[in-house]
Order: structure tokens, then C-alpha cells, then sequence
């Protein structure tokens, strides 16, 4: 392909904004990948309950099967695993309505804090993987 | 005529490669509009239920063809600014413009779609996570590039200064894409675009396909007659200074 000196010196310096472009959000969102996550893990948190003492942070977590039990009509408690029957887990509190998709057995996201080894969620949110079936 | 023939009569002359593409005008748009009527029909009536969602899952059949569509016609404006920086083709700018008047509605209306979907399902209709966000800047970049194509009256700085940001929005297209397998997000991951079995059963699956496919044509068929009604607006309204528009 024929260019002229203009043309040339226009592509090349496209590509060397383009890379530098490229580089610079990289680094960027590199640097901010703990603020780009979603949620924590309950592994995270189990491992290190302190990233969320202090302030609030997000769990997605599976909701353990038969753990979810009503305290009271607006109360509910259950277990979040990090997957089915794993170690890592926590207890969860939850007072408030529930989303349609919140489910033993399926995925969730709780924002709140941790206090004395139970995680308080203010907001519940349902979780659902890319998966239809039908029966 | 071949692919790369009618390229080149795109770019050497705009006008009369829309004249031609323009005269099956009608018939593609009805085309357009029956391929999605029967989609739609197949997933919104005749497609099983699905298991955990229920009924609110079918809104997949408009918001995956719009979502699919927001990033393909970013993908096409981009390739145009790049043609645009380097070689300040008149049509490759004509062709941009056209794609960000469409993608910025088409976006939009994802963003719209998905809200409507997350409220039912999630129990929220917003929530920041990467996947959200990144089709937010999306939008950001489409209204800014339509912001500043029109600018000023000087054409060939706006022309050139929307390509620049054209080209920077492109680094944007495979976080949109990838957000849902790099980070941990609410969005659930990719159902048809990935390298992998589709994750639904075929009777799910084809009213989709058709949906695509229909709104695919449709946004073709809407991009050539903006094209062309850019192009005649240019050639009516002479430029100001003097001089013929870029």
C-alpha cells in the first residue's frame, strides 16, 4: 500500500497513541481490580475477616442447601458457602425482602458488614448463571 | 459484486454505492421486520420457560440481539475512525457518524432492556459492576463521539477530532466483552458468544439466532439510509468558509 509522508506519519503515530493507550488502561484497571470485583469470597473473608469489620463489603456466595431458616417473618439466616459443601463458609443475616431468584442452593450477593463472626447484610441481591433450561 | 469491489465503490463514491445498496431498501426492511416478528413469536410465545427464571427470561430475545449489536457497530465505527485519522476518507467519516447516531439508541436501549431484566431477577436495576459500567462507557463514548463530530462548524476538526475518539473508544470493546470472565460481576458470563456449546437447549436457541439475525439487517438497513441522508444533507448545506465539506 502506497502512503504518503503525511499518511505515514499519521498511522504511526496512531498505533504509538494506541499503545500507550492500551498500556495505560491496563495498568489501570490492573491496579484497581479489588474495586472492579463485585464481591469478596467467603474464602477471602474467611481468611481475612478485617477487610470487612470496618466498613461494608460484598459477598457472593452459594447459599448452602437446608441452611436457610426464618427467624422471624422479615429475618432470615443461612449459611454462604464458597461452593457446595466447602469449608468456607459463613453465617449470614439478612432482615428484609428477599429477591424472586433467592434460592437454597443458588448464588447469591449480600452487602453488609461483619460483626462478632456473622456476616449482617443490609441489601440481598440474587445471583443466576448463564444457563437456561427448560424440562 | 465481491466484498472488496464494493469497498472500494463505497469509499470512491459514496453516493452511488448507496443508490444501489438503497434500492433493495424496502425489501430488506420488510425482510428485517418479518425475521423479527417470527422470532420473537418463537421465543416469546412458543420457546419452553425457563427453570429458574420463568417467564422474565425472555426478554433475552430483544436484549442479547441489542447488546451483541451495541459492540459490533462500535467495532465498525472504530475501524472508520481509523480510516478517518489516517487517510481523512470522506465516506469512512460519513459512516461513523451513521454508526454512532444508531449505536448510541441501540446502547441505550440495552442498558434499558438489562434494567428491566436485573429488577425481576437480581432484585436491583442498576448495579455498578464491570460489565454494567463498561457498557456505560460504551454509551459514553458514542455520545461523545456525536458530540464532537458535531462540534463546531469547522468539519475537519470535528472530523478528526470524533475519529481520535473513536480509535481511544475502541480499547473499551473487549473489556465490554471480556468484563464477565476477567472480574467478578453480577452479569452472568457470555450464553452464545464464546467458544463453547451455547448454554441453552435448541428450542431456546434458534428463536435467538433469528432475533439476531433480524435485528442484525434491521440496524444495516437503518445505517445505510442515515448514511445516505447524512451524505444528502452535506451536499445540500453548503459547508461554511467557502469550502466543500472535508
Amino acid at each position: 500500500m502506497n502512503l504518503t509522508p503525511t499518511q505515514h506519519k499519521r498511522l504511526f503515530l496512531l498505533l504509538r497513541i494506541s499503545i500507550i493507550c492500551i498500556l495505560a488502561v491496563a495498568f489501570f484497571l490492573l491496579a484497581f481490580e479489588e474495586g472492579i470485583q463485585a464481591y469478596l469470597t467467603p474464602k477471602q473473608l474467611t481468611d481475612n475477616p478485617n477487610l470487612c469489620q470496618k466498613s461494608s463489603c460484598r459477598l457472593g456466595a452459594l447459599v448452602k442447601l437446608g441452611s436457610l431458616e426464618l427467624l422471624h417473618p422479615t429475618r432470615v439466616r443461612f449459611i454462604a458457602e464458597e461452593a457446595e459443601n466447602s469449608k468456607q463458609s459463613l453465617i449470614v443475616e439478612y432482615q428484609g425482602v428477599l429477591p424472586n431468584l433467592f434460592k437454597p442452593g443458588k448464588y447469591m450477593l449480600a452487602e453488609g458488614k461483619i460483626e462478632q463472626g456473622v456476616f449482617k447484610a443490609q441489601r440481598i441481591l440474587a445471583k443466576h448463571d448463564e444457563y437456561y433450561r427448560s424440562n | 459484486m465481491s466484498a472488496q469491489a464494493s469497498l472500494l465503490h463505497f469509499v470512491v463514491s459514496p453516493q452511488s454505492f448507496l443508490s444501489t445498496v438503497l434500492r433493495y431498501e424496502y425489501r430488506l426492511t420488510i425482510l428485517a421486520y418479518t425475521i423479527i416478528s417470527c422470532a420473537l413469536y418463537y421465543g416469546l410465545f412458543k420457546a419452553p420457560v425457563d427453570t429458574t427464571q420463568g417467564e422474565v427470561y425472555r426478554i433475552i430475545y430483544i436484549h442479547v440481539p441489542l447488546a451483541l449489536l451495541s459492540l459490533l457497530i462500535y467495532c465498525l465505527l472504530g475501524a472508520c475512525s481509523i480510516l478517518t485519522c489516517v487517510w481523512s476518507l470522506k465516506s469512512s467519516d460519513i459512516c461513523a457518524t451513521a454508526c454512532s447516531v444508531l449505536g448510541s439508541m441501540i446502547t441505550l436501549l440495552t442498558l434499558i432492556t438489562g434494567s428491566i431484566w436485573a429488577k425481576p431477577t437480581w432484585g436491583t436495576w442498576w448495579f455498578w459492576d464491570a460489565r454494567l459500567t463498561s457498557e456505560c462507557v460504551l454509551l459514553c463514548m458514542y455520545v461523545s463521539f456525536l458530540c464532537m463530530r458535531f462540534a463546531s462548524t469547522n468539519q475537519k476538526a470535528c472530523m478528526f477530532n470524533s475519529a481520535v475518539i473513536g480509535c481511544v473508544g475502541l480499547i473499551n470493546i473487549p473489556i465490554v466483552h471480556y468484563s464477565v470472565n476477567w472480574w467478578y460481576t453480577l452479569h452472568q458470563g457470555s450464553s452464545i458468544l464464546h467458544f463453547a456449546k451455547p448454554t441453552m437447549p435448541a428450542d431456546m436457541l434458534y428463536p435467538l439466532l433469528g432475533s439476531i439475525l433480524g435485528f442484525s439487517i434491521l440496524s444495516a438497513v437503518l445505517l445505510l439510509q442515515t448514511m445516505q441522508r447524512i451524505y444528502t444533507t452535506r451536499q445540500t448545506i453548503p459547508a461554511p468558509h467557502g469550502k466543500s465539506a472535508a
